[in-house]
């Protein structure tokens, strides 16, 4: 309970004074937490004629909640992920590459890429 | 009879080139290819070629190189996929060819065969981990990664409007993809990217931008930084070495045998330079029949050594090379026995001139000129550089 308070002071500085903050809302916000909507999402990714690199972080609410990279083909997987969850995806493939998310999203899956930079987002429907 | 052959093998090199054509190249790795230099193609190829060289020489030859590995893939399309593609490594920088000589009345004049290896080949960046994490690391590109994130994180702010969330991750997704360019964003959601980049100290320079160019494609801005990037690494060294023979015409028995190692190395840096300049070193070793002995042998010995330059001309836009022109010197050495007239010890004057009429399809004309005796020499070839993997960039796409 202390370390709430204390945990909460800290915030009420950082904010301002005039701005109060609940830490339990806070603490849901920075945690994947379990909730009726929430489910697993696999983000396959394949390399094709090449090689190449992609980090998936997961967002919500504006907040980072999972971040993960891959360097080959295969699946990140994200074990909580609700609804207006935002996937956001940052890479390079020198060859093409394919984005397949085992949920709807928007814009849907599977997406395929050329050589070059990959930068994109999926929203979790 | 001359003519309809010369013909024939032009409409053979031609309808290969326009096979190729048809198909869209929307696998890198055929891309790639497209923006390889003649130069490079002839040192070493990444699918097929189709050469007739010496088109007006007493010594003519139509030649087919490949790798085994386009004629594998070509088989079976899932060695292109990644894990595949890479394993294979070694078939990819293998070059085999067969050649058929003929003499000046296109008659059969002996059979030619030869295998070449890149002992390294740092061109490649289809398979280079060091090329991906420079790309990733790249300041530009860090900058475009953190904008990506901030944007998302903003939208996956928008949970209490599910409407609106999915409205602007779409228009997003098309300024992503370079369907939109900034200005034909939504004026609130500019606004709000511009804020989003202000707040973070690592996308300054973009929001700098983005606030200066309203028609700023983030696309475009990627492209350009990856190509830059490749362009870069297409500088770097590529060495080979070969082995090539040719037989008689009546027996299959070596007439020829020519050790060959070539290198390759770009000289001048993209950003500061419009055309490109690659250094270019030849050097061959080649065991021939001693005509002064009876009976047939291979040991007459001649050593060549070919330095140049290559000068690269490319498009403005699509930054393919149409034009080249390589310079270079030539000394060779006979070890044995020499013809009558014959010096131990020459050095010529070699240039070549490489038009390249169609996308696949050069023209090089090589001119050698003895300064000693004021001869010139000239050979016309053609060249048809082909993938015939129509079908397997489609299953790419697909």
């Amino acid at each position: 309970m202390a370390k709430k308070k204390n945990i909460k002071a800290s915030i009420t500085v950082l904010a301002g004074k005039n701005t109060t903050v609940s830490v339990r809302k806070l603490k849901a916000n920075l945690v994947a937490s379990s909730a009726p909507t929430s489910a697993p999402a696999r983000v396959g990714i394949t390399f094709f004629s090449g090689v190449g690199q992609i980090t998936a972080s997961l967002f919500r609410n504006g907040v980072l909640i999972n971040m993960q990279s891959i360097s080959s083909s295969g699946n990140i997987n994200f074990s909580e992920v609700q609804s207006g969850d935002v996937i956001s995806i940052n890479g390079v493939c020198t060859g093409t590459a394919a984005i397949a998310i085992n949920r709807t999203t928007t814009p849907t899956t599977p997406e395929h890429f050329t050589a070059g930079i990959i930068l994109s987002g999926y929203l979790i429907n | 009879m001359k003519t309809r052959i010369l013909i024939f093998s032009l409409v053979l090199l031609l309808s290969f080139s326009g096979w190729a054509q048809k198909k869209p190249d929307p696998n890198p790795a055929l891309t790639a290819d497209s923006l390889a230099t003649g130069n490079y193609k002839d040192v070493l190829n990444s699918f097929f070629q189709l050469t007739f060289d010496k088109l007006t020489g007493p010594d003519k030859e139509l030649k087919f190189t490949s790798t085994p590995f386009a004629v594998m893939a070509k088989i079976d399309t899932s060695l292109l996929v990644t894990e595949s593609y890479i394993n294979y490594k070694t078939l990819r920088n293998t070059n085999f060819s067969f050649a058929v000589k003929l003499d000046s009345s296109y008659k059969f004049n002996g059979f030619s065969s030869g295998v070449k290896y890149a002992l390294i080949n740092k061109r490649d960046e289809t398979v280079s981990r060091a090329f991906v994490d420079l790309v990733a690391n790249n300041k530009s590109v860090q900058e475009l990664y953190a904008l990506n994130d901030s944007v998302n994180a903003y939208i996956s702010k928008l949970l209490t409007n599910p409407v609106k969330a999915r409205q602007t991750i779409t228009d997003y997704k098309e300024f992503l993809t370079g369907a939109k360019n900034f200005e034909d964003l939504d004026q609130t959601f500019q606004d709000t990217i511009i804020a989003i980049a202000r707040r973070a100290g690592s996308t300054r320079n973009i929001t700098d931008t983005l606030s200066k160019n309203k028609k700023f494609n983030i696309n475009k801005r990627a492209s350009d930084i990856y190509e830059k990037m490749k362009k870069d690494f297409n500088n770097n060294l590529l060495w080979t070495i070969g082995l090539s023979d040719t037989t008689y015409k009546d027996q299959f028995f070596f007439s020829n045998i020519v050790l060959t190692t070539e290198l390759l190395k770009g000289i001048t840096n993209y950003k500061n330079n419009k055309n490109d300049v690659e250094l270019n070193i030849k050097a061959t070793l080649q065991t021939i029949d001693d005509t002064l002995k009876t009976g047939r042998d291979l040991k007459r010995a001649v050593l060549g050594f070919e330095p140049g330059i290559n000068i690269v001309f490319k498009t403005k836009e699509t930054k393919k090379s149409f034009l080249e022109f390589k310079l270079s010197g030539g000394y060779y050495h006979t070890f044995t026995s020499l013809y009558k007239d014959e010096e131990r010890d020459r050095i010529t004057l070699n240039s070549t001139i490489r038009i390249r009429i169609m996308n696949d399809i050069w023209i090089p004309l090589d001119i050698k000129y003895d300064p000693k005796n004021g001869n010139f020499f000239g050979f016309l070839n053609v060249r048809a550089n082909f993938k015939a993997l129509g079908n397997i960039a489609k299953f790419l796409k697909n």
